[in-house]
């Protein structure tokens, strides 16, 4: 189950955050404006991939998530339905924000680079 | 310099600065002699044959001269005190009533902290739809002025200041719904007997004019700018395609947003729709209420504005149409819904 771990404010005012989420294996550092969430409390959907590039079929099929920039990644996924544009890494759930293309089968493993991974 | 920058460079330059000298001062004993020129010449013999549409134009003129007139220094000094047993809260910048109309505007901004936001939002929403539609906001807009005062002070207050402050400050405009008639000083005589709402409209709007010359473009508090903008550069830098953005850009185009978008209050944020690469996205600047320093500014997906900003109305759109599901060339096999080749 994903969990909020922590809360990083930018800005209170404009409630802003960082939270850092976390399904226990894999740890993900999501943009949140405006925040209305807590500490510990549980997620239920799916975080937005924003500003996707790159994808491409991945050489391995082994979940990966690697920080590349700041709040910007390049990750290693399972596509779980390919028409809602949604994939996985281990209980992490990322809907993309742009179309998997139709060779990508569900099942199979992809990449792609993100510029921030937000939760709304 | 870069297309970004030369965009930035000539959307300020279309922003007129607001000159609170406007208020009471040679613009107007300019465009009250104008006036009185106009009133001057030689109309009596179309006066016997007047018509609802002359006489209307006959009042406006007057109403405007009146409106001029009412705002002199010295005719408001002596109005103002009156003013002041409207207001609810202090107006510490009427004690000094008499000086010149600079320090009355500054001192009045002071008063501003005591004005409760919640109610004067509530009135003044009401009071300037009726505002816009009266005669007074003709003339306001129709003003020798390069940008119109009512529209000046509203987006000025939009963006400087907390929202209830803002709806209150163009509030203060609907005081010119009481220069109607013909005496010179109906207007300010009008505001002085009104409501307590009103006059606290009209020591807040002249607040903020006094207050205006001071701000040109809104920053962060201090040392915030580079936070945020080491955390949403990168994402300006793939969407826009910028080299070499640096944080006093980011803060032009912070200053953009507010000036040029739309408040959403489900984000408490003003928001506009952003080109560049991809899908189509949004451009979300917050302001704090309290300091009108800027809070954010960073780019969000046009879904995300559609679930969580209903009151905008935006729902993403298709790029292009699927029209050919047989052709080989795939750009033959779709058109744009917009009707663009």
């Amino acid at each position: 189950m994903l969990k909020i771990s922590n809360i990083n404010w930018l800005s209170k005012s404009a409630k802003e955050a960082v939270v850092t989420i976390s399904d226990y294996k894999y740890t993900f550092f999501t943009f949140c404006q405006p925040c209305d969430y807590r500490i510990e409390q549980l997620i239920d959907e799916p975080i937005h991939a924003f500003i996707t590039e790159n994808l491409c079929k991945s050489d391995t099929n082994a979940y990966d998530i690697r920080e590349t920039g700041d709040l910007s990644y390049k990750c290693i996924a399972k596509v779980v339905v390919q028409l809602d544009n949604l994939v996985k890494i281990g209980d992490v759930w990322i809907k993309l924000d742009i179309d998997i293309p139709s060779w990508a089968e569900e099942g199979s493993f992809i990449e792609f680079e993100c510029a921030r991974l937000d939760l709304w | 310099m870069s297309n970004h920058q030369i965009k930035y460079n000539e959307a300020l330059v279309e922003r007129p600065p607001l000159k609170h000298g406007k208020v009471g001062t040679d613009h107007m004993e300019h465009t009250l002699q104008s006036s009185n020129q106009k009133k001057t010449t030689p109309n009596s013999g179309m006066h016997s044959k007047t018509t609802t549409k002359q006489h209307e134009a006959e009042r406006v003129e007057q109403a405007k001269a009146t409106a001029i007139a009412g705002n002199r220094p010295n005719d408001f000094g002596d109005h103002a005190k009156k003013i002041k047993v409207n207001l609810m809260g202090d107006a510490p910048g009427l004690e000094s009533v008499g000086s010149s109309s600079k320090n009355i505007l500054q001192q009045l901004a002071a008063g501003l902290k005591t004005v409760q936001s919640k109610q004067l939002a509530h009135a003044a929403e009401k009071a300037q739809s009726n505002f816009d539609n009266s005669v007074q906001g003709k003339i306001i807009h129709g003003l020798d002025n390069p940008e119109p005062l009512a529209e000046s002070v509203g987006k000025f207050v939009r963006a400087m200041t907390p929202q209830g402050i803002a709806n209150s400050a163009i509030g203060a405009v609907t005081g010119y719904d009481y220069m109607e008639g013909t005496k010179t000083n109906r207007f300010l005589a009008g505001v002085e007997t009104a409501l307590p709402f009103s006059g606290k409209f009209f020591a807040a709007g002249m607040g903020v004019l006094g207050r205006s010359s001071n701000h040109t473009l809104r920053t962060f508090k201090p040392g915030e700018a580079a936070v945020h903008f080491e955390k949403h550069a990168d994402q300006f830098h793939k969407v826009f395609g910028f080299k070499g953005y640096s944080i006093e850009q980011y803060e032009l185009d912070a200053n953009l947003v507010i000036k040029n978008g739309v408040f959403s209050k489900e984000l408490n944020a003003y928001v506009s729709i952003a080109g560049g690469k991809g899908g189509a996205k949004g451009l979300v600047a917050g302001l704090d209420r309290e300091t009108g320093h800027i809070t954010t500014l960073h780019l969000k997906d046009i879904n995300f504005l559609e679930r969580k900003a209903p009151s905008l109305g935006w729902t993403p759109q298709a790029k292009l149409e699927r029209t050919d599901l047989v052709g080989s060339n795939r750009e033959f096999g779709y058109k744009s819904p917009y009707g663009a080749p």
